[in-house]
């Protein structure tokens, strides 16, 4: 008798245990429920950003593509006008060759 | 490039050679001084030789910026003479006239879209009859020639 009793004591105790422990349960799942919302909500936000970035990236891209020929045409040294005819006198420099010659060819030079 | 250019046309171009030296090379006017000092006694052609003498070994120069006076010696010039014209205000006078001449055209006219903006300083720097060739070659120097010839 009293092994019977002990026996449904015990059950009883585990039962009561065991309500409780599913209540817990059921409220962390509740939590758990609520926070995945809030990750989703975020993830949403996170994947239109993404999106919005990525077409931010490639109008980028394009745009430097379309201005890379412009970039590289000014790398390359412009030459100078050899239409523009500067007035460079004579003055008391060194003439070498015929000075009655028509045609004037001026060296700036340095010793290097 | 320019001695071939003078073999070319003996009677139609003249050559005229003038001063820019650096400024990060104090020497180098030093040195300019001493070639132009050279023609007061001797001409174009002293002028020449000791310009050629000076340019083979300019670097020495650094050590001794009155080695040009030995040079000359060598040459047989009055190197008294020398050492008291190197110093005159008429050479010292043109030196810087001529680098003003080179350093005026830096912003000579404003950049197009073929061409840069004004005269890129940098020496040597060639002009036909105040023309910047294009290149440096015969051929591109004679095409020029040839047409300053026609007009």
């Amino acid at each position: 008798m009293s092994r019977t009793f002990k026996i449904t004591g015990i059950l009883s105790l585990l039962f009561i245990f065991s309500c409780s422990d599913l209540e817990k349960i059921s409220q962390q799942m509740e939590t758990i429920k609520g926070n995945q919302e809030i990750i989703l909500a975020k993830q949403k936000d996170l994947d239109s950003k993404l999106a919005s970035l990525q077409v931010a990236v490639k109008n980028v891209g394009a745009a430097s593509k379309a201005a890379a020929p412009k970039n590289n045409q000014n790398k390359k040294r412009k030459t100078a006008n050899p239409n523009v005819s500067h007035k460079i006198d004579i003055g008391n420099s060194v003439v070498m060759g015929n000075p009655d010659a028509k045609v004037v060819l001026t060296k700036f030079t340095d010793f290097q | 490039m320019v001695d071939e250019i003078l073999e070319k046309y003996p009677n139609d171009v003249k050559v005229v050679v003038k001063n820019f030296p650096l400024g990060s090379h104090k020497q180098a006017r030093k040195a300019a001084a001493y070639a132009l000092a050279a023609r007061e006694q001797g001409g174009v052609e002293a002028y020449k030789k000791l310009y050629r003498k000076i340019f083979d070994s300019f670097r020495d120069l650094r050590n001794d910026e009155d080695l040009p006076l030995k040079m000359a010696a060598e040459l047989g010039m009055d190197v008294n003479r020398m050492a008291e014209d190197v110093k005159s205000q008429e050479i010292s006078s043109l030196i810087d006239y001529e680098y003003n001449q080179l350093a005026s055209l830096r912003n000579a006219y404003p950049e197009t879209e073929e061409y840069a903006a004004g005269v890129r300083i940098a020496v040597p720097k060639f002009f036909i009859n105040g023309r910047e060739p294009a290149g440096r070659s015969v051929a591109q120097w004679s095409a020029m020639i040839d047409e300053e010839l026609k007009k």
